[in-house]
């Protein structure tokens, strides 16, 4: 088969000790970076560009997408650990992992992660392995009205996420959409928003967004609270996942890859969305949606392994359309266009060692992080048993540092204290901040694809209807919505016959 | 104490009167030399820098760090240089976007073309490439024409943001050419390239790398280049010119700048510096790999280069009335 054989000289390439070296140098910075809040793989990457001008093409992709999906892998680190994201795609595994290690489970959440992120990154690596080449035509088919009922139906599953009102929900969304509106109007270049300060004429920093609503909001939370907070209990028997983890987990951390996968092949959506659509539909598809927010391992896997998936799959149409993704995702093409070589449909036939070794690079990279990252949990729990005064302040400068360095802008660091004290009120009022950060990172897609499809479709809303592909999103959207109203219903219903059950005298 | 101001004062004194000879030859540079890129990482301006940034710092035996301040259309960036101390320790690398076109369509600049600037040295240079949907019926520029007029209102091309060049160049061709077409802005040229190939929209003009490996893969179709000079990268395809449209000629281009008022001999080093490295083996190949033609004007050429190409867009923005608003 035409297909094993690509495959097996992607091994050869990547299991040369000079390409397994790189692998590591990139699995290890970018499990460095993932851990600190705030200091992401964009600044890393950007500054390791001029090492590459000297490095074999193929070595410096395979290291650069190894801090890439390293720093994924390890950004649920501190989120589970300490409620504050490493990477903006792992605020949703805050919302079950923290309470997780509330409860004295850090390292059973922790290791299910690990676990989960390489179940994911096989079966993902498998996918891009086989079905790249089909897979670029896809994307190349969704034009902006596609695009735009994709990005609907994301928002539509990820906002029944939380525990909060549907009120309280939409009023959250519509807060991050209103934030995303901030900066430039792409049509007509004119400022929205921005107050005429510099810093936002593009568009709000999204770091300093998720830094501020989560680690600065839980340190200033901390910071008022005069009684030292509870140290945190561990127990080594907390340490290993549980039985009960590994049943409860198997279907999610499945349900997540395909869902992370899927979304991984569209420039644009990647790791987070599908990290929170996985969060929504793991917990509509429980049988006890109760017990998410509480401390519920598939809400900690199913994300996990959706946005590991799509980290790889992103893969696709960054090389095969030359699209980048994100910031990280554009660093790597200049670096391959330094080298030569034009992102673009021709590069899996025109330098097939490059894709296909780097694409092998990927399988052994994460296996290279499943070994990195399990003997570590020790070291992260203990970190835990810090008290808080010391753990801290060097979290406040690493997050500064992190927000500073995206776009060099003191402007973002005064941004995210001021989204910290927001983040305080959120907490007064009781709403949870996931579906306010999802919208600020999605408001431009939607706008832009709306906006686009209305200027090509001559401004009748129909085109969205008339275009079977994004009428067969948006129609798929509403049986979903209608299937959860149901299944909702006969959920309420069984709580109701049990309570009534209970009132029965005995 | 008094030992040490007296040490200060007289190094002082001889280099006021040694003047420009103090800073010349070994001396500069003594500390880390930062040169601001007003983009995000990994695009063309950002590349070259750091070719350069990395070239010099070796030559040097100093640090040269590249430090990206993205914002505002590179606005941002391009300010913080025209406000920084004229040392020679913080350089402007910059594309053409924000030295010609921006201030040809924004009416309040913060900084001023080409007073704000030395100007170093330019490093590279492209044209932009006319592409269209390869399963329209258009090969060259008359069938291009034709199929647009027979279809007003009907054609759309995409660019990469709102009052750039790939915005402005064809909106500008459309009015010459008296062409009824839609703008459909993208945040960047390679989506907007994609947007091209997956026939969303009908054509588009972007730079040459950008587009090569769809024309390679017969998604877009090749039809002009606005060069002065046909492109390495697609020999076949004609310029604006050859066809008779000298109006539509553009050439971008990215070089160094310094903050106007740096020392003549600081900016001859720099200069001699960006020449060398445009100069050295096989850096002229590694430009063309990257789509980029060498390009070495310094001095009053290249500030006279510049204005010409401010005076263009400048013309252009009144001819199709586009102007942005904002600080």
């Amino acid at each position: 088969m035409d297909f094993l054989q690509s495959l097996l000289m992607g091994f050869h390439v990547a299991m040369t000790p000079e390409n397994l070296m790189f692998c590591l140098i990139g699995a290890t910075v970018g499990t460095a970076v993932g851990v600190l809040p705030g200091i992401g793989p964009v600044t890393t990457i950007a500054m390791l560009i001029p090492l590459t001008f000297h490095m074999p093409a193929i070595g410096s992709l395979i290291m650069l997408a190894g801090i890439y999906y390293g720093a994924n892998h390890a950004g649920s680190t501190t989120a589970i650990m300490l409620n504050m994201p490493g990477e903006p795609s792992s605020v949703v595994v805050c919302l079950d992992g923290y309470p997780l290690a509330k409860k004295g489970r850090a390292g059973a959440a922790l290791a299910m992660s690990a676990i989960s992120s390489f179940v994911a990154g096989c079966v993902a690596f498998m996918i891009v392995a086989a079905l790249s080449p089909q897979l670029s035509h896809i994307a190349l088919a969704f034009g902006p009205t596609e695009y735009f009922a994709t990005i609907v139906m994301a928002l539509i599953m990820a906002s029944i996420l939380t525990d909060d009102s549907l009120v309280t929900t939409l009023g959250m969304c519509m807060i991050g959409l209103l934030i995303g509106a901030v900066g430039t109007d792409l049509t007509t270049g004119d400022e929205r928003y921005a107050f005429g300060i510099p810093s936002l004429s593009d568009g709000v920093n999204f770091v300093a967004v998720a830094v501020g609503l989560y680690a600065f909001t839980e340190i200033i939370e901390y910071s008022g609270t005069t009684a030292i907070r509870q140290k945190m209990s561990f127990s080594f028997r907390g340490l290993i996942p549980s039985r009960d983890d590994l049943t409860r987990s198997w279907k999610p951390i499945l349900r997540g890859t395909a869902l992370g996968s899927a979304f991984g092949i569209f420039p644009g959506t990647g790791p987070m969305l599908s990290s929170f659509v996985g969060y929504s539909m793991e917990k509509r598809l429980a049988k006890d949606p109760s017990r998410f927010g509480k401390g519920a391992i598939e809400g900690v896997v199913g994300p996990e392994a959706a946005a590991n998936a799509a980290a790889i799959t992103h893969f696709i149409p960054m090389l095969t359309l030359g699209i980048p993704a994100g910031a990280a995702m554009a660093i790597m093409l200049g670096a391959l266009q330094i080298q030569g070589i034009a992102p673009g449909p021709g590069v899996m036939t025109d330098h097939p060692a490059l894709f296909w070794g780097l694409i092998a690079s990927m399988w052994i990279g994460n296996l290279m992080l499943l070994v990195l990252n399990l003997p570590l949990i020790g070291l992260w729990v203990r970190l835990l048993g810090m008290p808080f005064h010391v753990l801290y302040p060097p979290i406040i400068a690493f997050s500064c540092i992190g927000v500073y360095s995206e776009q060099n802008s003191y402007f973002d660091i005064l941004f995210a204290a001021g989204l910290g004290l927001l983040g305080i009120l959120f907490r007064i009022l009781g709403a949870n901040p996931a579906p306010l950060i999802l919208s600020v990172v999605l408001e431009p897609l939607l706008e832009q694809n709306f906006r686009r499809a209305m200027i090509i479709g001559n401004g009748d809303v129909s085109v969205f209807l008339k275009n079977p592909i994004s009428l067969g999103i948006l129609l798929f959207t509403a049986a979903v919505m209608i299937y959860f109203k149901v299944k909702r219903k006969s959920i309420i219903d069984d709580v109701v016959n049990l309570d009534d059950k209970a009132r029965e005298p005995a | 104490m008094l030992w040490k101001s007296v040490g200060l004062t007289l190094a002082v004194v001889t280099s006021v009167l040694t003047g420009s000879a103090y800073a010349q030859g070994t001396d500069y540079p003594t500390q880390n030399v930062r040169i601001i890129v007003p983009f995000t990482p990994g695009g063309g301006t950002d590349l070259t820098a750091r070719i350069v940034a990395d070239a010099l710092g070796k030559a040097w035996g100093q640090s040269v760090i590249v430090e990206n301040r993205p914002g505002a259309a590179s606005q941002i960036g391009i300010d913080y240089v025209a406000k920084a101390k004229p040392d020679g320790y913080t350089l402007l690398w910059s594309s053409a976007d924000g030295i010609s076109v921006l201030p040809a369509v924004k009416p309040k600049m913060p900084y001023k073309i080409p007073d704000s600037f030395e100007f170093v040295s330019t490093f590279s240079s492209f044209p932009l490439i006319l592409g269209v949907y390869s399963k329209l019926p258009i090969t060259n520029m008359k069938e291009f024409i034709d199929y647009a007029k027979a279809n007003p209102g009907k054609m759309h091309y995409s660019s990469s943001g709102a009052g750039g060049g790939g915005h402005l160049q064809p909106a500008y061709m459309a009015k010459e050419l008296g062409l009824d077409v839609k703008h459909v802005p993208y945040d960047s040229a390679a989506p907007a390239t994609v947007a091209v190939a997956g026939g969303h929209a009908e054509f588009t003009d972007v730079a040459p790398s950008t587009v090569a490996p769809y024309i390679k893969d017969g998604t877009v179709r090749a039809i002009a280049t606005s060069g002065r000079n046909r492109t390495i990268l697609f020999p076949d395809v004609p310029t604006v010119s050859e066809l008779g449209y000298p109006d539509l000629t553009e050439d971008f281009f990215y070089g160094m700048y310094a903050p106007a008022g740096t020392p003549a001999d600081i900016v001859a080093k720099l200069r001699d510096g960006v020449q060398a490295v445009l100069k050295s083996p096989g850096m002229a190949e590694r430009l063309r790999a990257l789509g980029l033609e060498p390009l070495g004007l310094t001095g009053e050429e290249f500030k006279a280069f510049a204005v010409a190409d401010l005076n263009r867009w400048t013309k252009i923005a009144k001819a199709i009335d586009f102007q942005l608003s904002g600080q």
